[in-house]
């Protein structure tokens, strides 16, 4: 990993007046849903969006607007550049969760005088956890697209595989001509469910160390095949 | 240390054939031009010697490894034609980010900043910086590690006459110090004054080399106070100095002695 490219990753994000302006409200959220004793972490499907935001950044916008081709005309590593690049942004997301969950856990704790419990944690890490694998998606996506098209790839497969189940089992239950085929072969069904919970992991409310692991595992797999991909990929600049 | 060479370089994207066949030799010390007009294939061969494009067929080496080789690309240098970046960051700051990519000092990101006239501009965002100043700093962050070989992309479009003096300096001192040159430009007058050799593509392929500048063959052109015009081939300023005492012994007043350049537009427009 570039450890250059990581700095300056993270160095663009913690600088930009947006990002702070949306971390300074996160974190004024999560004291006031605290305070208020809502539902631990409530307030993290807010800050998913954000963390969408920023990892559909992680390349394609890069190469469009020809920074990348600047960076990778200097020795980098084309791997080690696109580790760092998902290193610094998967910090910058981090911090859009931990810095309000701090402030949720200090509300809970002053004004409901609550004993500090790691379950206060669980849900805003948890749900900072699935950017592990969504951001190893955005760069796949993204190491063999250009400028946004990462982010329609990502939410059509999340939709499909979604809507799929669903389908699946309206067809095993119904009178369709395929109905018997899939009766009979249930665990296409079960397939579907195993891959749709392994790329889109759902947010548990507690730790789960078998949870965390597969996360871990399937963001490093995404990583892997987004390098490989985007060690073979042209990088073309500019135009005639 | 040899230099650039491309050997019979073809690609097409999809249906259409950008390079077919391009050959092309860059010594170190030497300034080469290129020239064509729109669509002729320039950038994709700057691309693919940069690395960012691979050849469908054919060879390139520089000094005798491959373009996208990371010790090759630590000696490369280049300027894109136009500079994006993070426009919140500072002149400097961009340049730190380059230069350590590139394993070289912030010591040298002051001395390019001083010696591109961008010192006083160091610190404020790029959003700031004219089309100019952008070209500057571009300038700047390819020449982070003293590359040995410079490609350059139109790296005088949007200075003004100053800036385009100080880039033609900066080139000059750049051949002097054994760097091998590939300027890619429209602008013929200035292709003319700085390159060694140019070479004109057109539809893919390589319709002309012009040599420039030949040590051992000068062509000069000295113009007579009657209006006539006499054109010749010498081999150093002796045999000039010679030729005009000759003349001027003969009775003929000679009143302008310049060396001749290619019509590089003629050329430009034939080939087109």
């Amino acid at each position: 990993m570039s450890g250059v490219v990581f700095l300056e990753t993270v160095r663009r994000h913690v600088t930009n007046v947006a990002y702070l302006i949306a971390l300074l409200i996160f974190a004024i959220f999560a004291c006031l849903a605290g305070g208020m004793g809502a539902a631990s972490g409530m307030w993290t499907a807010v800050v998913n969006l954000a963390g969408v935001v920023l990892a559909c950044q992680l390349i394609g916008p890069e190469f469009s607007s020809g920074t990348l081709q600047l960076v990778l005309a200097k020795p980098v590593n084309r791997s080690s550049y696109l580790v760092a690049r998902y290193c610094g942004v998967l910090v910058a997301i981090a911090i859009l969760f931990v810095v309000p969950m701090l402030f949720d856990v200090a509300a809970r704790v002053l004004v409901h005088e609550e004993h500090f419990s790691t379950t206060m944690l669980a849900a805003p890490l948890n749900a900072a956890a699935t950017f592990i694998v969504a951001a190893a998606l955005f760069a796949l996506f993204g190491s063999m697209t250009r400028s946004y098209l990462n982010v329609a790839i990502y939410f059509i497969i999340e939709t499909v595989l979604y809507a799929a189940e669903p389908v699946l089992r309206t067809i095993e239950n119904g009178k369709f001509a395929i109905s018997p085929f899939f009766k009979a072969h249930p665990g296409i069904r079960a397939g579907v469910m195993k891959v749709t919970q392994n790329v889109f992991p759902q947010v548990s409310a507690s730790f789960e160390w078998r949870w965390m692991v597969m996360v871990i595992s399937n963001g490093a797999i995404a990583l892997l095949l987004a390098c490989l991909i985007f060690r073979g990929r042209e990088v073309p600049y500019g135009a005639d | 240390m040899s230099g650039v060479r491309v050997r019979g370089l073809r690609k097409s994207f999809g249906a259409q054939h950008v390079l077919q066949g391009v050959d092309l030799d860059i010594e170190p010390g030497e300034v080469v031009g290129l020239i064509g007009p729109n669509g002729a294939g320039k950038t994709t061969l700057m691309s693919c010697l940069l690395g960012f494009l691979f050849a469908d067929h054919g060879e390139i080496t520089i000094d005798d490894r491959a373009p996208d080789d990371l010790p090759i690309r630590a000696r490369t240098g280049f300027v894109p034609e136009r500079m994006n970046f993070d426009r919140r960051a500072s002149g400097r700051v961009f340049l730190r980010y380059m230069a350590r990519l590139a394993n070289a000092s912030d010591a040298r990101v002051d001395q390019l900043l001083e010696r591109l006239d961008l010192a006083g501009a160091a610190n404020k965002p790029l959003r700031q910086y004219s089309r100019g100043m952008l070209q500057r700093i571009g300038m700047c962050q390819a020449l982070i590690a003293s590359p040995d070989f410079l490609f350059l992309d139109e790296p005088t479009s949007g200075l003004d006459p100053n800036g385009v003096m100080l880039v033609r300096e900066v080139i000059a001192e750049q051949r002097a110090r054994g760097a091998a040159v590939l300027l890619n430009s429209h602008q013929l007058a200035e292709v003319e004054r700085v390159c060694d050799r140019v070479m004109f593509l057109s539809k893919g392929v390589v319709a002309q080399h012009e040599t420039l500048r030949r040590t051992d063959a000068i062509p000069i052109v000295i113009t007579l106070l009657d209006g006539n015009v006499v054109r010749m081939t010498v081999a150093n300023d002796e045999e000039i100095a010679s030729e005009v005492r000759k003349l001027v012994e003969s009775g003929a007043g000679v009143i302008d002695v310049r060396r001749q350049a290619a019509d590089l537009e003629q050329i430009f427009r034939s080939t087109s």
